[in-house]
């Protein structure tokens, strides 16, 4: 419950900064509208419509009273309703999280525990070079070379997804494969690492080797003796990189020309649409809250210790 | 000049349509039937099919994007405008007027009052008839009180419009303009239905395709009007619009078959296209162009010596060779292009002359002094580039240019007409009165350089009422000496319009003004399946 309400803080102050922040930027919505074609009279002409001379808190104190009482506001840019123009882009960025989230979190987590079984094998070292090498290449790069090989020369999947309603399943799912699996090089190396590192952790206690003497099989010490007790730093790193997929992957929107949350908001920025641009923060700042309590709730579930505090 | 058999071969390959092909050979001094029985041999016999789907992929898609002609926003925004309505006069390849909505027109006495007919035959989309009320009601939204209309400014000029009948429409203007049917084929003022207002979602226009799903920002669709007046189209049953910003991504869905016709190809891009057997490039030379701005009336650029230095300086082949990789045509320090009728041959053409430069520059006492230049792509791909060859020309010359790149998203606000040298660039207008008023005439708000010269505007003024052709050609020419020898705008090059196209999709014809035949393809384009 207090976390829960100094989540709710924590929403009212990023809005606030992210509120100051767009007023230092130069230029006000009127010129990026009007841009070359600016004249002193169709600059006033939409400052007034806009609303745009009435003090900074004023905006801000009318803009947050309409917030809470449920109404988004309107693009200042478009004049299109903020709901409207969030609901397909906030649907195709949760949607785009979360198959990535499906394949990356699994895949990580068994790709890490494969590591640590033997540290410095040869399995070791091949998923950390593979992993590692991923992560250090630049997205776009990856993105680009995938685009060149599967939609340009092989013509097995589109190059850019372009959803709309109406397309059947299969359709998306074409769309959505080359985007997930950049997205999965992205976020995949992170998670393993840490898997790796939480499990030999656990491996080298005490405990661990007290349940090695006992004659448990090597199994079910990494999925029931270990696993659980690593599961708070992977449900933490997790979260971050779950946080990352809504909000930071403005790149792979970009060159795939995927119609979601991280691009709306860096256009709006350009725009100076403040409405559009803090609904975008607020989104993000959200998921943020809710993923990193999410994370802790496991950890507390996870660990004993915490579950039951003396 | 293209021979007669270039311009076969560029008709066989589909370079260009069977109208500009027709306008071309009657340049070159063909007669209709030479051109027309050329055009009837069985090599030219493809006649258009109809059905299919066209996918654009363009630049840009706003969610500012509208349907309501006085507040078209992106390049997107503006080929919905032909999509789906029509204006009242049309521009030809060669810059002239066409009829379109109006099938004719008389001017008055001094070219201040203009009589336009219009067609009897045109219906709407939702089959009313399209009338005299229609026409008086849209170009009088774009001066309305509060109106935001970019085209505000030379829509003032009409001072008074009367209807005589359902298809006579008088037009009086505030001073004679021999330009006034030109000025109605801007991509701005289109004809919407009298009384309409509501734009959010669809709209009804007179065009050759009716509006079937429009969501400002990210998905537009239109659907043939079975309807339509003109002969030349539609063809193709549907066109979706798709917006892809980045260039890399736009190519590759052309090349992959995503989409199949492409808007805006950047010159480096052009051999990716070239290579690909299943796609051809669309090459319109243009008057848009790249310049550099210096002004003056502020430090240091108002030194007609520094400025004289750096005309000299700027080495323009180079800049159309390697930046824009030949894609473009040399610029003269005014902003008309060879493609216009009014271009004059008889300014001397300047040349890349380290010597002088470096003469002027040390009379200017600026000589290895550092100049603030602002650069940036903000005004068309390649002017930061541009630039960059600029001060390396420069510093041969011993002008030491000191390259400033400010944020894009404030380019034009807090740089452009600020700062007393930067990079700038114009679309090409359709004739050069409109150019001239709009960033040289002493007292416009987009005067760049703070050009100011009386014999300039008076020039202008007087072309503006006279309507005989080689009379006005003179005086245009006298204006674009003046410019060449006191202003303080270097062209730095024109660059052609390109985009691209699958194989199959074919009746895309170039033109000078825009991109894909002047923003206008969806009516003529067909698909060979």
């Amino acid at each position: 419950m207090q976390r829960l309400l100094l989540g709710i803080a924590i929403l009212f102050v990023v809005s606030l900064l992210i509120f100051i922040g767009t007023e230092i930027l130069p230029g006000d919505v009127a010129q990026a509208i009007l841009g070359q074609g600016a004249t002193p009279e169709l600059l006033e002409n939409v400052r007034v419509r806009l609303g745009l001379h009435d003090p900074a808190p004023v905006r801000y104190f009318r803009w947050l009273g309409n917030l809470v009482s449920g109404n988004l506001g309107a693009s200042m840019v478009s004049g299109a309703d903020i709901g409207q123009l969030l609901g397909e882009r906030v649907w195709n960025t949760f949607m785009l999280a979360g198959v990535t989230a499906l394949i990356a979190v699994p895949l990580a987590i068994l790709l890490g525990l494969l590591s640590a079984i033997k540290p410095n094998s040869l399995m070791d070292r091949t998923i950390s070079a593979v992993s590692l090498s991923l992560i250090s290449l630049p997205d776009f790069l990856i993105a680009i070379v995938l685009v060149m090989v599967f939609a340009v020369k092989l013509s097995w999947l589109p190059a850019i997804a372009n959803l709309r309603p109406g397309l059947d399943f299969f359709e998306v799912a074409r769309m959505m494969v080359l985007p997930v699996t950049v997205l999965v090089f992205t976020v995949l190396a992170h998670m393993v690492r840490m898997t790796r590192t939480a499990v030999i952790n656990v491996l080298s206690s005490p405990a661990t080797e007290m349940a090695i003497l006992k004659g448990v099989p090597r199994w079910r010490l990494l999925l029931v003796h270990a696993l659980p007790n690593a599961l708070a730093p992977i449900a933490n790193v997790v979260a971050l990189n779950l946080a990352f997929l809504i909000s930071g992957i403005v790149v792979v929107e970009t060159l795939f020309n995927f119609s979601g949350l991280g691009r709306l908001m860096v256009e709006s920025v350009t725009t100076r649409d403040i409405p559009v641009v803090q609904i975008c923060a607020m989104i993000f700042c959200t998921v943020y809250v809710l993923l990193n309590l999410f994370a802790d709730v496991i950890s507390i579930v996870s660990n004993p210790r915490l579950r039951y505090p003396k | 000049m293209a021979t007669e058999k270039d311009l076969i071969q560029a008709l066989h390959s589909h370079k260009i349509s069977r109208r500009e092909f027709m306008l071309r050979m009657a340049a070159l001094g063909a007669t209709a039937t030479t051109a027309g029985s050329l055009l009837s041999s069985p090599a030219f016999a493809m006649e258009p099919k109809k059905g299919g789907k066209i996918t654009i992929g363009v630049e840009a898609m706003q969610a500012k994007d509208s349907l309501d002609p006085t507040s078209y926003f992106s390049t997107a925004n503006i080929m919905m405008g032909f999509t789906v309505y029509d204006s009242l006069v049309n521009r030809g390849p060669d810059l002239q007027p066409i009829p379109w909505l109006a099938e004719s027109w008389e001017v008055g006495a001094d070219a201040s009052e203009w009589v336009f007919q219009l067609r009897k035959d045109v219906l709407w989309h939702d089959g009313k008839p399209f009338t005299a009320d229609d026409v008086i009601y849209s170009c009088g939204r774009h001066v309305a009180e509060g109106s935001e209309s970019p085209a505000k400014g030379y829509m003032s000029q009409i001072a008074e419009m009367t209807k005589d009948g359902d298809h006579v429409v008088k037009f009086k203007l505030t001073a004679p303009n021999a330009d006034f049917p030109i000025v109605l084929s801007d991509t701005r003022v289109q004809i919407s239905q009298n009384g309409y207002e509501d734009f959010v979602n669809t709209t009804v226009g007179t065009g050759p395709f009716k509006v079937k799903e429009w969501i400002a920002g990210s998905r537009y669709r239109f659907e043939r009007n079975d309807n339509y007046w003109g002969s030349d189209g539609p063809w193709v049953d549907e066109i979706e619009v798709v917006g892809i910003g980045d260039i890399t991504a736009r190519v590759n869905a052309l090349l992959s078959g995503d989409i199949n016709v492409m808007l805006e190809l950047d010159p480096k891009a052009v051999s990716l296209i070239e290579r690909n057997k299943k796609v051809d490039l669309i090459r319109s030379p243009s008057g848009a162009f790249v310049n550099l701005a210096m002004m003056l009336d502020r430090e240091p650029t108002n030194n007609a010596d520094f400025r004289e230095a750096m005309k000299y300086a700027v080495n323009r082949e180079q800049i159309v060779k390697n930046v824009f990789k030949g894609y473009g045509s040399v610029g003269n320090d005014h902003p008309i292009s060879p493609t216009d009728p009014y271009f004059c041959g008889d300014v001397t053409q300047r040349m890349y002359d380290p010597d002088k430069a470096r003469f002027h520059i040390k009379k200017a006492g600026l000589e290895n002094t550092s100049i603030d230049l602002y650069a940036s792509d903000v005004p068309g791909a390649g002017s930061l580039a541009a630039c960059q060859v600029v001060q390396q020309s420069a510093a041969a010359a011993g002008i030491n240019l000191n390259l400033i790149q400010p944020p894009a998203d404030t380019y034009w606000s807090s740089v452009w007409i600020q700062k007393p040298m930067v990079v700038s660039g114009w679309d090409m207008r359709p004739v050069p009165d409109l150019m001239f008023s709009i960033a040289f005439k002493g007292d416009s708000d987009w005067n760049e350089t703070k050009f100011a010269d009386d014999k300039f505007d008076s020039l202008l003024l007087e072309a503006r009422s006279t309507v005989d052709f080689d009379k006005r050609k003179g005086m245009y020419c006298e204006m674009q000496q003046i410019l060449q020898d006191d202003g303080g705008h270097i062209t730095l090059a024109f660059r052609d319009i390109l985009d691209a196209k699958a194989k199959n999709v074919h009746g895309i014809s170039s033109h000078p003004s825009g991109p894909l035949g002047f923003y206008q393809f969806a009516r003529t384009v067909w698909i060979d399946s």
